[in-house]
């Protein structure tokens, strides 16, 4: 009975090459390249749209819609469609990086990327998941009753296709792009395509996953000389997609390097250094910790500049591949290779800080801004919370408002006021070069306004502005703490970043 | 008829809250670790497949089936309600993520034969995406309630109509 439409249509071309393969397998390559495009695109994706939480959702609904457009086009498919949409498939595929980072540098160069909002979700919707979901329905549709085994194939392929990113994931998106190409090829071979076909697909793959790193080097360098205004002549030093997001180091030509995460600036030029030099060197100065903790390594200059006035400093960082590129190519500001007070921790900063029994000195925090859910929690009041039971009684949390502070900034006043839901004393300065407002907090502050002052002026600052408890209370007004149950800034922050590219082009 | 019609995008609008609140919950309050989205990918799909495959086959109702995998939800939230960052209960979050799994599965299976293929898994997708936008604006909006009571209320409204969706899906399949 599981001999069903594609056999039986099949049938009706009798000059089509037999096959020994299961139509079942079909579904099962299915599975798993949609898992894989999946983990693919959204990582692209959310990196050319500027990944905030909406863009991760827009993301989302997008490959989902392609899911209902396969299940809907799949009862007006013809059987002798499918190898040609296949080959069509797979081309675009795995080419894909490449011609969506065209398709917005276009945009914007013509200054429509706004268009891009609406072109990329429509495009995933249409071209990435949709060919793969007409499958399911195509083998059962004259046999309900096949619909179990079919269904349970095409799961058991996406729980394959997990496995495969978790093999490969880490080595390269080359390699997941070789899994890819396979259950691309054992599609074409299952739905009877001609020998022809099959050795040109699989000898374009293998000819395309040999230029696909310079290509990606190439679309990648292109894409951040648009959009993030990068000079002629700079190149990708490292483009990877790990676990959560998409990480890239760029380098000037006067040797100036960036570090992007999901498409954002995290660290570059003189800015990050002197954000550097505000939460990490000059607290560090301050109060010559013994034990200091940085949430998030970026560059890992923060914890660079915390070392030179610590005894020990752990860094807690999540994405492997950020730690590694940070260790690779920004040794010159992270002297990883040279510092022996320094260890570096792979794990969930919430986590880690639940279960370990440390107590610091000095914790600081090196994380993007509150674009997204996850990064919003590390600047919740429950997490700061968590950081004060693990402070000394002379401990001091230095954290980013993000925002310049001020009663107009609604980020920066719920951020101060999830830490002074924690700590008796929170002392807020913004240096002028850093551009936005940083905070001290701790139940026993033993910073003052005088000495944090001399500290700023050591390092170079000529204007800042601090703010003293009384006068952060004050500005703080009635904002409220950032919880887990009250994270609707995430959503204003983003939708807000979203309506600016939208009006402004780029 | 009406019912019929909507039964599975208000399935897939359930399964689509219930992955959003297993995820979002699970991150914030286990670990935002890779391991966290491999363990509910996983047991989701491998619930998936014993519900589709083996419990689909049993004599057991499909609002059972619904309501065992609301009893797991349930569970799941309160510990990590009650017992954050307690890395000791995985396998337990494990085993209940297979057990909201297995609706799906059980779901899928059995309505095959009242459906087409094509339009069963249309409807329920499309379901599914409102379920996950909406789980996560409404998270933003209001916090964790909104992961806890739109999954209960859309239970309920699948249990309240419970005999009829019997009645449209049959308990036990053919074997």
């Amino acid at each position: 009975m599981i001999e069903t439409a594609l056999q039986q249509k099949a049938a009706v071309r009798p000059a089509a090459r037999r096959s020994a393969l299961s139509p079942l397998l079909v579904v099962f390559c299915a599975g798993i390249n949609l898992i894989l495009m999946q983990w693919i695109l959204v990582r692209e994706l959310t990196a050319l749209l500027l990944g905030t939480e909406l863009v991760t959702l827009l993301v989302s609904v997008a490959y989902f819609a392609g899911l209902s457009v396969g299940y809907k086009l799949s009862a007006r498919i013809r059987r002798s469609w499918l190898p040609a949409l296949a080959l069509i498939t797979l081309a675009l595929h795995l080419t894909l990086p490449v011609w969506f980072r065209l398709l917005v540098i276009g945009l914007s160069s013509s200054g429509a990327y706004w268009a891009a909002f609406i072109l990329l979700p429509l495009a995933t919707a249409l071209l990435v998941p949709a060919f793969y979901s007409v499958f399911l329905p195509l083998l059962v549709e004259n046999d309900s009753t096949a619909l179990p085994r079919v269904y349970a194939l095409e799961l058991l392929g996406s729980a394959c296709g997990v496995i495969g990113l978790i093999v490969l994931g880490g080595v390269s998106v080359q390699a997941v792009y070789v899994l890819y190409a396979l259950g691309a090829i054992g599609i074409l071979l299952t739905l009877k395509a001609a020998w022809r076909w099959v050795i040109f697909a699989g000898l374009i793959s293998i000819i395309w996953l040999l230029v696909f790193p310079t290509a990606n080097l190439w679309s990648n360098t292109l894409w951040y000389r648009q959009m993030a205004r990068l000079p002629d002549g700079t190149t990708t030093l490292f483009t990877g997609y790990s676990p959560y997001q998409k990480v890239d180091v760029l380098e000037t030509p006067t040797g100036a390097r960036y570090l992007f995460l999901d498409g954002l600036e995290h660290f570059g030029g003189s800015d990050g250094t002197r954000l550097n030099v505000a939460m990490g060197d000059i607290p560090a100065s301050l109060i010559e910790p013994a034990n200091a903790l940085v949430v998030g390594a970026g560059s890992m200059q923060m914890a660079a500049l915390i070392a030179d006035h610590a005894g020990l400093v752990t860094t807690v960082e999540i994405d492997p591949m950020v730690v590694a590129a940070s260790e690779q190519y920004f040794d010159a500001f992270n002297r990883m290779s040279t510092l022996t007070n320094r260890r570096v921790v792979i794990d969930d900063a919430k986590h880690y800080v639940a279960n370990s029994s440390e107590t610091y000195d000095l914790v600081a925090m090196d994380i993007p801004a509150a674009y997204s859910l996850q990064t919003a929690t590390l600047y919740s009041a429950p997490f700061y919370g968590a950081i004060a039971q693990h402070l000394n009684p002379d401990g001091i949390l230095v954290a980013n408002l993000t925002s310049t502070f001020s009663p107009n900034s609604l980020t920066s006043r719920r951020i101060a006021a999830s830490l002074l839901a924690n700590f008796k004393e929170v002392m807020v300065y913004t240096p002028a070069s850093a551009g936005w407002s940083f905070a001290l907090a701790s139940n026993h502050l033993t910073v003052d306004r005088d000495r944090l002052a001399t500290a700023l002026q050591a390092s170079g600052e000529a204007q800042f502005a601090i703010y003293e408890t009384s006068a952060v209370r004050a500005i703080v007004g009635n904002a409220a703490p950032i919880t887990l149950d009250s994270m609707d800034i995430v959503l204003q922050t983003s939708a807000r970043w979203i309506a600016d590219r939208w009006r402004g082009g780029s | 008829m009406r019912m019929r019609a909507i039964y599975p995008a208000l399935v897939g609008l359930l399964l689509g809250t219930l992955q959003t609140g297993l995820y979002f919950q699970l991150t914030f309050t286990l670990s935002s670790g890779f391991g966290t989205y491999l363990m509910v990918t996983l047991c989701w799909l491998t619930g998936s497949m014993i519900g589709v495959l083996w419990l689909a086959r049993q004599r057991i109702s499909t609002l059972a089936v619904l309501l065992l995998a609301s009893c797991a939800y349930i569970l799941c939230c309160l510990l990590l309600l009650l017992m954050p960052f307690n890395t000791t209960l995985v396998p337990l979050y494990a085993v209940l993520i297979v057990l909201v799994g297995l609706y799906p599965g059980v779901f899928f299976a059995r309505s095959a034969a009242l459906y087409q293929v094509g339009v069963l898994f249309f409807r329920e997708n499309n379901g599914f995406i409102i379920g996950l936008a909406l789980g996560t604006v409404l998270y933003m909006l209001v916090g964790r309630p909104a992961l806890w009571f739109l999954p209960l209320l859309l239970i309920a409204c699948l249990s309240v109509s419970g005999r009829l969706s019997d009645r449209l899906l049959p308990s036990v399949s053919a074997p």
